[in-house]
């Protein structure tokens, strides 16, 4: 299966096959344009507004780098050297709101690969670019319980993609992102008048609350 | 047959069934198939692949046949992801400091006597092997490690069918193959009841069927003589292949296990044609089922009297229900309804279909008067508790006899009139039959040689049991169809109205307008919408359902079984809502808006759909609006 098959599966059912390892095409690469920008226009409708523009390069780059590591968790016998060669390096240039939106379109399957990895080598290398992904990128990291203290100045000040951090922390119960003040705010923004509706959650906003009243 | 030295455990066949499977039926409306298919598969330890979506008891039904036999049961909802040690358990640290590799199994997949593996089309290559072999073998493999495991059966679950050749592998190694649904609207409520029974109803007694006793009919099935059906049953195979169904040499010859297992479940040694229905349950794909039906169904028709006479109750055609069944389920749940008297139909729409009662026109019947019948054969309990030849009788007041109607599919009782007087007597006791008779509401005797009557738990006969009219029980209660029509004057109909009042309720319902709606949801965080559900109607109205409400304008209602009014009303006269639903002619999902106006709003279950951003935004793009 190539490059657009893989997308097109991950998209439509979330179920992927990995071919071997070999280069992308440049024609695979345009069809996997299509089909990210043809998954955004649906993704667009689920997400608050106002919804941030999407951008194909920093989409392309995710899903490039997704295809490889998914290829690298089932082709084991690839070395070390080669994992880390194809899988290093950042999205080049400034990081605005709307790359966390286009990398979270391909990214939000990462805590799902993150188990599968771990599952079948906790110290494999690629487990280590997993985490640093992670760590870069925590809207699509939300709920990996090994990722702390990540920043979020990159989305924060955008109302939607702040909405759907805290949608997705009171999905997931991650209480460990609840320490950033912004992301606290917007999870009991969205709980409202109603915290039970997150039992969880709500327990940790309290107790937040009470160490910030010892301390203060 | 019975008198083989293998009686005792061909009892146990008739107790499973009896004993286990039919009070799962009662306990599970409409899942009877299922059921069916799961005794079976117990019995020939085989493996049950239900399709069907999600919230249709399927975990359910494999957990309640465990806990009847006192099995224990591995539940688990396979994953993309999956890995062996959330299955198979992981490997034990201790021993592996020692260099031995050993799985640590404890409450895993390798100890449990059922299995049920939901979403199992979802098994990855990591897990496919070891499944497997559980599958094929019952044997768990592990690097050097092999045991055999106690799985009596394997029942795997999934709403849609595999699609490529790893799963087709996975999927073949279930034999049978059933799909279970939603049940019918007209079902609902019966399942409704029976879930709550279900999960806050008394415990029963404790199993009657154990671990062991399954592993004895195993042990016999080997004993099950197939050579009186072979001819028939390598037609049957044929007729099928032919008609391009696939059933490899494999699966033919284990199929006989099944067939085995339906003829052990009826208390018989040796297989009969009826029991070749279970090859109605081996489809690949859901075209195949109809074909298969048709096909069965001409083989099963080919059966003489004495065959049908002792089939198993799924062999007797899939429209038609089992008459016995359908009487004793229906006189468990409604013990013969009384027409209704002409003020109770008063509020009923003229014309309106009444649902099947049962009554029992006592006397009636064919039986000669004089000397008593005194029926001949009896279930006895293999420990003796109950006595096997006792005579005993009940003595009811008349208005109490329809109660007797939950007996019906007993055999060998019969019924005699005494004036005001209604009696009922029988020879031996079982369980059953003992906790049916005292939850009549009469008086119990012990009937002695000579007719004399001892009342349970004294030792002074008090009188004799009549010498009238003895007829059997099944001639005395018949079924019937209740007249649609009105039997009595129509009084004129009861006008319905709101009032101010009513008691304070949190609302659940909210009118609103599409764009106030669309507005909020545009923006709303996760975790409000998805508690809701929305309608719209042609007047661009939105009603939206469910708690927390969103903070909106609009009118709140509040929703009383079905029925909902808006807040600070309620209806007059005070009539309990179900009458109104009655009244109104809803469906069991159905919505009823009624205003302060007299107008009212008929909403289906279907008018709704969940709430999210994106039906929000395409139902006001929907509405013509920019």
């Amino acid at each position: 299966m190539g490059y657009p098959q893989f997308l097109e599966n991950l998209f439509e059912d979330g179920r992927v096959v990995v071919s071997e390892i070999r280069p992308i095409s440049a024609e695979e690469l345009r069809e996997g344009d299509e089909i990210l920008a043809g998954f955004d226009c649906r993704n667009r409708l689920e997400l608050p507004a106002p919804v941030p523009q999407f951008q194909k390069a920093a989409g392309r780059w995710a899903a490039e780098k997704f295809f490889l590591a998914c290829q690298f968790a089932v082709y084991r016998d690839e070395p070390a050297e080669t994992v880390d060669e194809k899988l290093s390096g950042s999205l080049k240039g400034p990081i605005a709101s709307e790359d966390h939106y286009s990398v979270d379109l391909v990214f939000r399957y990462l805590p799902d690969l993150m188990r599968f990895a771990a599952s079948a080598a906790e110290e494999d290398p690629l487990v280590g670019h997993l985490r640093g992904w992670a760590q870069e990128w925590p809207l699509s990291s939300v709920g990996m319980p090994e990722v702390k203290d990540v920043a979020i100045e990159g989305f924060a000040t955008h109302p939607s993609l702040l909405q759907l951090y805290a949608d997705r922390i009171i999905a997931t119960g991650d209480t460990s992102r609840l320490s950033d003040l912004r992301a606290r705010e917007a999870v009991q923004a969205s709980l409202g008048l109603y915290p039970d509706l997150a039992p969880t959650i709500n327990a940790a906003l309290k107790q937040s609350e009470e160490v910030e009243d010892t301390t203060s | 047959m019975n008198d083989s030295p293998y009686r005792e455990t061909l009892e146990l066949g008739c107790k499973l069934k009896d004993q286990v499977l039919e009070p799962m039926k009662r306990a599970f409306v409409g899942k009877d198939e299922i059921i069916d298919l799961l005794g079976v598969s117990l019995v020939a330890r085989e493996n049950l692949f239900i399709l069907g979506p999600p919230g249709t008891a399927k975990s359910a039904l494999v957990q309640d046949l465990a806990r009847r036999i006192e099995g224990q049961v591995f539940d688990y909802l396979l994953t993309r992801f999956t890995e062996p040690n959330e299955i198979f358990g992981p490997f034990d640290i201790r021993k592996l400091r020692e260099g031995d590799l050993v799985t640590n199994t404890e409450g895993m997949l390798p100890e449990a006597t059922f299995v049920f593996l939901d979403e199992l089309l979802n098994a990855n290559s990591a897990i496919l092997n070891s499944l497997l072999l559980v599958l094929n073998e019952r044997v768990f493999r592990r690097g050097r490690e092999t045991r055999s495991l106690p799985t009596l059966m394997v029942v795997g679950a999934s709403n849609r069918l595999p699609e490529d050749d790893a799963l087709e592998a996975l999927f073949d190694r279930f034999l049978l193959r059933v799909r279970c649904d939603n049940v019918s609207p007209e079902e609902l409520s019966n399942v409704l009841a029976a879930s709550w029974q279900l999960d806050f109803g008394p415990e029963d007694d404790g199993a009657t069927v154990s671990v062991e006793g399954v592993r004895r009919l195993h042990g016999l099935l080997r004993q099950v003589d197939v050579a009186a059906v072979r001819s028939d049953y390598v037609e049957l195979i044929h007729r099928l292949r032919h008609a391009g169904i696939s059933v490899s040499d494999r699966r033919a010859a284990k199929l006989q296990r099944l067939m085995g297992a339906s003829a052990l479940l009826c208390g018989r040694l040796a297989i009969n044609r009826t029991d070749m229905w279970v090859l109605r349950y081996i489809w690949d794909t859901e075209e195949q089922q109809d074909v298969l039906a048709t096909i069965v169904k001409d083989a099963l028709e080919k059966a003489d009297e004495e065959e049908k006479a002792e089939s198993h109750p799924r062999a007797r055609g899939t429209e038609a229900p089992d008459p016995e069944h359908l009487v004793r389920s229906g006189a468990d749940c409604e013990p013969i309804r009384q027409r209704r008297t002409a003020q109770e139909r008063t509020n009923v729409p003229s014309g309106s279909a009444q649902l099947a009662g049962v009554s029992m026109p006592m006397g009636r019947g064919s039986a000669a008067a004089g000397a008593p019948r005194i029926p001949s054969q009896f279930v006895a309990r293999a420990d003796g508790r109950f006595p096997v030849n006792e005579v005993w009788a009940v003595c009811l007041s008349r208005v109490d006899a329809d109660t007797l109607a939950r007996l019906r599919s007993r055999h060998g009782l019969e019924v005699c009139e005494q004036q005001d007087l209604v009696w009922l007597r029988g020879r031996g006791m079982d369980e059953d039959l003992d906790k049916r008779l005292r939850s009549l509401p009469g008086v119990r005797f012990e009937v002695l040689s000579d007719r004399q009557l001892v009342p349970n738990g004294c030792r002074v006969p008090r009188g004799y049991l009549p010498d009238g009219s003895w007829i059997a029980l099944s001639e005395a209660v018949c079924i019937e169809i209740e007249s649609p029509a009105l039997g009595a004057e129509n009084k004129g109909k009861v006008d319905v109205g709101l009032v101010r009042g009513g008691t304070s309720r949190e609302a659940n319902l909210l009118l609103t307008t599409v764009d106030a709606w669309s507005a909020y949801a545009d923006t709303a965080p996760q975790v409000r919408l998805q508690h809701l559900a929305f309608a719209m109607n042609e007047a661009r109205d939105i009603l939206i359902r469910g708690r927390p409400l969103p903070p909106l304008p609009g009118t709140r209602l509040v929703e009383q079984n079905g029925v909902a009014v808006p807040c600070g009303w309620t209806w007059a006269p005070a009539v309990d809502a179900a009458v109104l639903r009655d009244l109104l002619r809803l469906e069991p999902d159905d919505l009823a808006l009624l205003h302060a106006d007299g107008t009212w709003d008929h909403l289906r279950a279907d008018d709704f759909v969940l709430a999210s951003r994106s039906a929000a935004r395409l139902t006001l793009e929907g509405a013509g609006h920019e």
